[in-house]
């Protein structure tokens, strides 16, 4: 039997019957829009993360000292801070998988004073591959270097909001020295630098808004000027960026077991190592099973809608009992009558699909467009939701289908 | 010499519920030939056992005894695709209720015999196009039924009974829905195909007048045939010694 004459036929017939077929269509649009929807947006999600994680540097390992009691007053003793020497160690160990470490430390927040200009700024201590590590982006001037940190000298990298106020977005401020009150100092600094503050405009990773300046000044001034800090020759956290090919999860796993080694076993101290790809991914997962749950909920309207479309197909058999049988004393043999009613079946089910791409597209593009991160819908969900709704219309219209071909002709013709 | 034979039925028996203590036997043994050109009625009242043959006749239905020829093939061991076939290529149905499909236009009633016998698309509009010129229709091609008077169903269903050129045009009570005059015109375009186109129609009618017209009529009572005579002048060329 001729496909386009049984398409055609199936238009024809719910064309005359429209309201009906809609109704009938419902279970299919809603199932395969949620999931045309959470798809969308899934991918929209995974592509925001992915994306940010790369702006505020996805390979980097956070690692820190802390209590391993926090109701206990510890105090950090001297041999707890990791030293140079087992740094360098580490880093030779697992040079192939480090690509740089980097220290800081907050000086807290201080005024910057000069000429009338006061502005409110917090202070911190970098070392060299801070700036590489936390994706600094200079746009004027260097960054802290060796010289800076064995001279510890009074250098210090601005950002552009600050710039503009000193001498306006065309001015040159390299070289202007800055006067900068803290609690317990007062420095003047040379300006060597000048960054572009990192903006994150990603409601997943929302943090406030930050409307303080950072500066950045070398680690080793930070704690020449720092009376709070007692040793100069260990660290008590650091972050170290791993190379693009390295698990960072397991990674940070591996840092954490060799700092910890270290520790002697009497310290009140343990290690905390994690990555931030690791806390992404975490959260990746998080959204897969929201979506494999919002899956199982729109498979149920799926199956639902299935259920109805097999219903509906089967009161079409009846009410066309008679055409059944008149096409059958013209001659249809019992697979031509099969193939209508099933080619109807699937084409209810496909247009109910199409209609359910796009709701399901429009709403994740919508949804997408709402956090900050337009996608488009992904194209293999679009055509397994196609090919699955189709399958829905085999499946549910094999048993009308099938009553209908086996109807005799006889019986058939006579049904009023 | 011998026309040809274009059905054999011996002994035709059609029992309903077989193996059951009611088991009913409607047709008894019937023997029938129709030969090819010849204009029959089948009359009975009803009871008879004439829708019963028909359905035989028609392919619609096996009997339970006897063997059928139709157009020199055996009807028994027949699978069900088997008589789809037979019904699309030998058979040409015209029904009391004109039995067109409602969603189709005249045209793509006359097309779907051909359709099923796997005649190519432009094929079937132009053949499609063609009968409904025999019988007076071509300015309806493109009504749907609903839109057709009476008489106009049942010309269009008499084109479409010749779309696969079939071996026998087997006409159920063709005018009985239809009043004096269009039942006139129908029987009118039976006359014409019998005479210009040869054609081997099986009349079957409860109308004795309508029998009187054919060439020969069958008469059924019970399950059995009576009568069978041939009507005023008409004479088959000797071939009627079995009668």
């Amino acid at each position: 039997m001729n496909l386009f004459e049984n398409v055609r036929l199936a238009l024809e017939g719910l064309r005359a019957n429209k309201m009906r077929a809609l109704l009938t269509m419902l279970g299919i649009i809603i199932g395969i829009a949620s999931v045309m929807a959470i798809s969308t947006l899934g991918s929209a999600m995974t592509g925001s993360v992915t994306k940010t994680m790369d702006k505020i540097g996805g390979k980097n390992i956070m690692v820190s000292l802390s209590p391993k009691n926090y109701d206990t007053q510890s105090t950090l003793q001297e041999e707890d801070l990791i030293t140079q020497d087992e740094l360098d160690a580490f880093r030779s160990t697992y040079a192939d998988q480090i690509k740089a470490i980097s220290f800081s430390t907050g000086m807290g927040s201080g005024q910057l004073n000069s000429g009338f200009i006061h502005k409110d700024v917090s202070i911190t201590g970098a070392s060299p591959d801070y700036g590489l590590v936390n994706n600094i982006n200079l746009v004027q001037g260097r960054f802290i270097g060796d010289r800076d940190m064995d001279g510890t000298r009074n250098v210090i990298i601005i950002d552009t909001t600050l710039r503009n106020n000193l001498v306006g977005v065309d001015g040159d401020v390299i070289g202007k020295e800055i006067q900068v009150d803290t609690k317990s100092t007062n420095e003047t600094y040379t300006v060597i630098g000048v960054y572009e503050k990192l903006v994150i405009d990603n409601p997943l990773f929302y943090m406030g808004d930050d409307t303080r300046i950072e500066c950045f000044i070398p680690i080793t001034t930070a704690k020449s000027l720092n009376p709070d800090t007692t040793n100069l020759n260990g660290y008590e956290n650091f972050t170290i960026m791993a190379t693009s090919n390295t698990d960072s999860a397991a990674f940070a796993l591996t840092t954490k077991e060799y700092f910890v080694k270290g520790l002697g076993a009497l310290s009140d101290f343990t290690i905390q190592a994690e990555s931030l790809e690791a806390m992404a991914s975490e959260a990746t997962g998080m959204l897969a099973t929201l979506s494999l749950g919002i899956s199982v909920i729109a498979g149920i309207s799926l199956l639902v809608g299935g259920i109805g479309v097999m219903n509906i197909m089967l009161v079409s058999v009846t009410e066309r009992t008679k055409e059944i049988g008149i096409r059958k004393a013209l001659g249809a043999r019992n697979s031509a009558i099969r193939s209508q009613f099933i080619i109807e079946a699937i084409i209810i089910c496909l247009i109910g699909g199409i209609i359910g791409v796009g709701l399901g597209s429009a709403l994740g593009i919508m949804g997408s467009t709402l956090m900050k991160f337009p996608t488009n819908p992904p194209f293999l969900p679009m055509i397994i939701a196609l090919c699955f709704s189709m399958a829905i219309g085999v499946f549910f219209g094999f048993y009308p289908a099938n009553k209908a071909a086996k109807l005799d002709p006889i019986d058939a013709l006579r049904y009023e | 010499m011998m026309r040809n034979k274009i059905i054999e039925m011996r002994g035709i028996v059609k029992s309903y519920y077989l193996g059951t203590p009611n088991e009913l036997e409607i047709l008894h043994g019937i023997d029938l030939d129709v030969y090819e050109g010849e204009f029959l009625s089948i009359v009975g009242a009803s009871g008879s056992g004439k829708s019963t043959l028909m359905n035989i006749l028609g392919a619609l239905d096996r009997p339970t005894k006897g063997h059928y020829y139709l157009d020199h093939l055996p009807m028994e061991n027949v699978r069900d695709d088997g008589l789809s076939q037979i019904r699309n290529k030998k058979i040409g149905f015209v029904f009391q209720t004109f039995n067109l499909i409602p969603r189709s236009t005249a045209l793509k009633n006359v097309a779907l015999p051909m359709l099923y016998g796997g005649v190519p698309r432009s094929e079937r509009s132009r053949r499609a196009a063609e009968l409904l010129q025999l019988v007076e229709m071509s300015g309806r091609s493109h009504h749907r039924p609903n839109e057709l008077s009476g008489g106009q169903k049942q010309r269009v269903a008499i084109a479409r009974a010749m779309a696969n050129d079939p071996a026998i045009i087997l006409a159920d009570e063709p005018t009985g829905a239809l009043d004096t005059h269009t039942g006139r015109l129908v029987m009118d375009i039976f006359h014409r195909l019998h005479q210009e186109q040869g054609k081997t129609i099986i009349l079957i009618t409860h109308n004795a007048e309508l029998a009187e017209e054919t060439e020969r009529t069958i008469r059924l009572r019970d399950g059995s045939i009576v009568d069978n005579r041939m009507n005023g002048n008409y004479q088959l060329e000797g071939c009627y010694e079995s009668v």
